[in-house]
């Protein structure tokens, strides 16, 4: 297992590397440079800066310096923010995404489950059907739209939360809600899908004929089969809450990594894109093997498998 | 279960508990990026920057009339190729220490020095200063005549910097941050919001009513919108223009569009074919019904028939041309009789934005319309678009510029020979001449006869195309006074108020 876990490390940080040379070579490939402003820099202003930030020697040792950077985690100062070093950067945004990405996954995770074994049952048919549309729309919905609406029900309607801004848990959660339900949706689908496939198996069948209570027949025969599918779908699905967020962070003006990805790229900030394709690889490769490792706890075939 | 409890109290304590706010909260649009003042040239860094560090003048938001500030008297000697200025007595930074005109000079040198990094390095470029210390005097020598200077020392990027900023690498913002302005920086928090308190120590401080301001890092217009309509703030730069009809209609209180010393306009490529085709500039130009442009673009915006918006006082009305198919017809025949056959698929490029791409939309159907051409769109980000503007690789490209000063210069020396921000291949001595002698002129009104003239040329030979006036598109919480309206975007922080308050006493003027 150990040895596995080493192996999966070690695979991560070469698909690190592999990203920052690969992202390093297409930000230099693209037309335009961060010095780049509507009133043009004379001749001189513009060298200067260039040679501040490096730019004059050639790519490879450019390159080389950020590799450098990169195995001290120093990724230079930000193109954008002159006066701030792209880990301080990071540093502050950082949290705010996985408080804001942490949070929408455990909204989804007590939303999503519990309305898709209610789905699955039969007793609750009409319910059931409610979940599977309040689903299906959800996940049809933009979530742009859904923060609109959400943002028109409780911040004028009712007049509970704040539009937007950051500062408390208040600011917060519709952020939340607004991340959390499509992929609640998502999950109440896999989740009933596979616990109507566990209700009718042989083995669920057979317990309910020997009169096995209800809540013991949940967890002993179904929660754990219908929670596998949840947890293979956990790993991208966290990494893409947390890469995906920039509309949500945009519509409630929350400081995280999001807005940096796209603004970075789009005004050539070399050093910040780098910075945060470095951090957004590490936690999709990292959320990709705790999901597998919990995976193949749940399930040992898995384990046997890979 | 002590250790559970303590977390869940903590839990219910950030839950409960809302971030202190500011006296005053603005929605202040994109982030400042750097807090040093002479790199910064963002409107949103412009409104930060006038709180926190005081020029040597600064502008009547009313009038927009050059007051003294840092300085309390200057002169230019007849040519305008020398500047003296007498600083008040007792200046300090915000830290206690004194402002004197040693930072004034030390500043100006640094926004000249290359290594700075500063976008307006050039306004210093080739000065030499001198500095009397106990007189509280600098004279500052130019190469060329500035006739404008006392207006341009009220842009941030000439006001003083405390020597913590001088001395710091250039980039790198010190904290804290000595300030001259009437107020001092409290707080940044990037992304989220600079806190700026009164500073105590401004020459102004009497007259400043307000105790701390927050101005909010808001990229959306919706969500600066949505912030100000729940009363989370009380000013907000701009609004979407989506949102522009229903404010006007029934929110005429706090939403009134007025002028901005900005324009819109096409830069052609004047060098190369076809647009070295002067009857085709002129073909594509008389094409172009600005009036229905402004209309179905929206958002208040005017239609702009020259280049300098009108809103100089003084400055002559300019005769341009305007939208007449027929004639339009006329110099395409021409322009075609010269080409030696009709043109092919022109090409338009403009950055990608909301607004560029309905401009972009009318135009194209206008030139189809009235000409029969077609031309190509091509939606690029905007720092693609800006080397290829640069490099003349387009035939008609999208442009905006925003005014630095209330002056027809600010338009005008774009399309100087020399300047970087040029863009169209345009070289002509007799339009250099017009400005040279312009500034060199000391009557107001003969200068601006000459600054018409060269308008006039700039227009003639349809090197540019102007489309629309910009308007700001401010809303402002009727509880918040001593906010006027005007053409430069200029606020006067110290003059700030609420409804319920009455304003500090006026600062001495001399």
């Amino acid at each position: 297992m150990s040895k596995r876990l080493l192996r999966r490390l070690l695979s991560l940080l070469v698909s690190i590397l592999l990203v920052h040379a690969a992202a390093f070579m297409m930000v230099r490939a693209t037309r335009g440079g961060p010095f780049d402003e509507e009133r043009a820099l004379a001749p001189q202003v513009q060298l200067a800066l260039e040679q501040r930030f490096g730019f004059d020697d050639s790519l490879l040792v450019q390159y080389f310096h950020a590799v450098s950077g990169l195995f001290r985690g120093d990724f230079g100062p930000s193109l954008r923010y002159r006066d701030t070093q792209v880990s301080a950067l990071l540093a502050d945004a950082l949290p705010i995404s996985l408080a804001l990405g942490g949070g929408a996954l455990l909204l989804a995770l007590l939303l999503g489950i519990p309305s898709g074994l209610l789905a699955a049952s039969r007793r609750h048919r009409n319910a059931g059907a409610l979940a599977i549309t309040t689903s299906t729309f959800l996940l049809a919905i933009p979530n742009f739209v859904l923060a609109g609406l959400l943002v028109a029900l409780f911040s004028f309607q009712l007049g509970w939360l704040p539009p937007a801004g950051f500062g408390s848990v208040r600011h917060l959660l519709l952020p939340w809600l607004c991340l959390a339900l499509p992929l609640a949706a998502q999950i109440s689908l896999l989740v009933h899908a596979r616990t109507t496939e566990t209700l009718n198996s042989a083995s669920v069948r057979s317990a309910i004929a020997q009169g096995l209570s209800p809540q013991l027949l949940l967890r002993r025969y179904i929660l754990r089969p219908s929670l596998t599918p949840v947890l293979a779908f956990l790993g991208p699905a966290t990494a893409a809450l947390l890469t995906g967020s920039l509309v949500i962070e945009q519509v409630f003006a929350l400081p995280g990594l999001g807005t940096f990805f796209v603004q970075a790229a789009l005004a050539r900030d070399y050093t910040l894109a780098l910075g945060v394709t470095v951090v957004y690889t590490a936690l999709l490769g990292s959320c990709t093997l705790c999901a597998d490792l919990l995976m193949a706890r749940m399930d040992p075939r898995m384990e046997a498998l890979s | 279960m002590f250790v559970r409890l303590r977390w869940l109290t903590l839990i219910l304590l950030w839950t409960a508990c809302t971030p202190s706010r500011a006296e005053l909260v603005i929605a202040n649009g994109p982030d400042v990026e750097v807090l040093d003042p002479q790199l910064a040239n963002t409107t949103a860094a412009a409104r930060l920057f006038q709180a926190l560090f005081e020029g040597l003048t600064r502008l009547d938001p009313v009038s927009l009339e050059v007051l003294p500030g840092l300085a309390e008297f200057w002169e230019p000697n007849d040519s305008a190729t020398t500047w003296r200025f007498q600083l008040r007595a007792g200046l300090r930074w915000s830290d206690g220490t004194p402002l004197t005109v040693a930072d004034v000079r030390a500043s100006w040198e640094r926004l000249a020095a290359p290594a700075t990094g500063a976008s307006y390095a050039d306004w210093m470029r080739d000065t030499r200063i001198e500095i009397d210390l106990p007189a509280r005097e600098l004279v500052i020598y130019f190469p060329r005549p500035m006739p404008l200077f006392d207006r341009m020392c009220a842009y941030h990027a000439l006001a003083p910097i405390p020597a913590v900023l001088r001395a710091a690498a250039p980039g790198s913002s010190p904290q804290p941050l000595p300030c001259s302005g009437p107020f001092q920086l409290l707080e940044r928090r990037i992304r989220q919001r600079i806190r700026v308190v009164r500073n105590p120590l401004s020459w102004r401080a009497a007259s400043v009513a307000l105790q701390s301001i927050d101005f909010l890092t808001i990229d959306s217009q919706f969500t600066a919108l949505n912030l100000f309509l729940s009363g989370d703030v009380s000013y907000t730069p701009n609004v979407p223009s989506l949102a522009v009809p229903k404010l006007l209609e029934a929110h005429a209180d706090i939403f009134s569009p007025e002028p901005q010393f900005a324009t819109y306009f096409l830069r052609f490529h004047v060098n190369a074919p076809p647009f070295e085709n002067r009857d085709l500039r002129l073909a594509c130009t008389y094409a172009i019904n600005r009036e229905e442009l402004a209309k179905q673009v929206g958002g208040g915006r005017q239609a702009a028939h020259t280049l300098v918006p009108e809103l100089v006082k003084g400055y002559p009305k300019v005769p341009a041309p305007s939208f007449d198919p027929i004639q339009a017809r006329k110099f395409l025949e021409s322009a075609i009789v010269a080409n030696g056959g009709p043109f092919g698929r022109l090409e338009y490029i403009y950055p990608s934005s909301e607004l560029n791409r309905a401009v972009a939309e009318v135009l194209q159907q206008q030139w189809r319309e009235v000409l029969g051409l077609e031309v190509a769109l091509v939606n690029l980000e905007s720092q693609s678009f800006r080397p290829l503007q640069r490099d003349l690789e387009y035939q008609i490209s999208h442009s905006s510029w925003i005014g630095d000063y209330l002056d027809p210069l600010t338009f005008l020396e774009l399309f100087h020979s020399k300047s970087s921000n040029n863009r169209t291949g345009f070289r002509d001595q007799h339009y250099d001449a017009l400005l040279e002698d312009a500034s060199a002129h000391p009557d107001a009104a003969a200068r601006f006869e000459l600054l018409a003239q060269a308008e006039v040329m700039l227009l003639e030979e349809a090197v540019v195309l102007p489309l629309l006036v910009d308007v700001s598109q401010e809303l402002i919480s009727p509880q918040l006074q001593g906010l006027p309206r005007n053409a430069s975007g200029v606020i006067d922080w110290a003059a700030l108020h609420f409804h319920n308050t009455a304003p500090a006493a006026p600062a001495p003027e001399k």
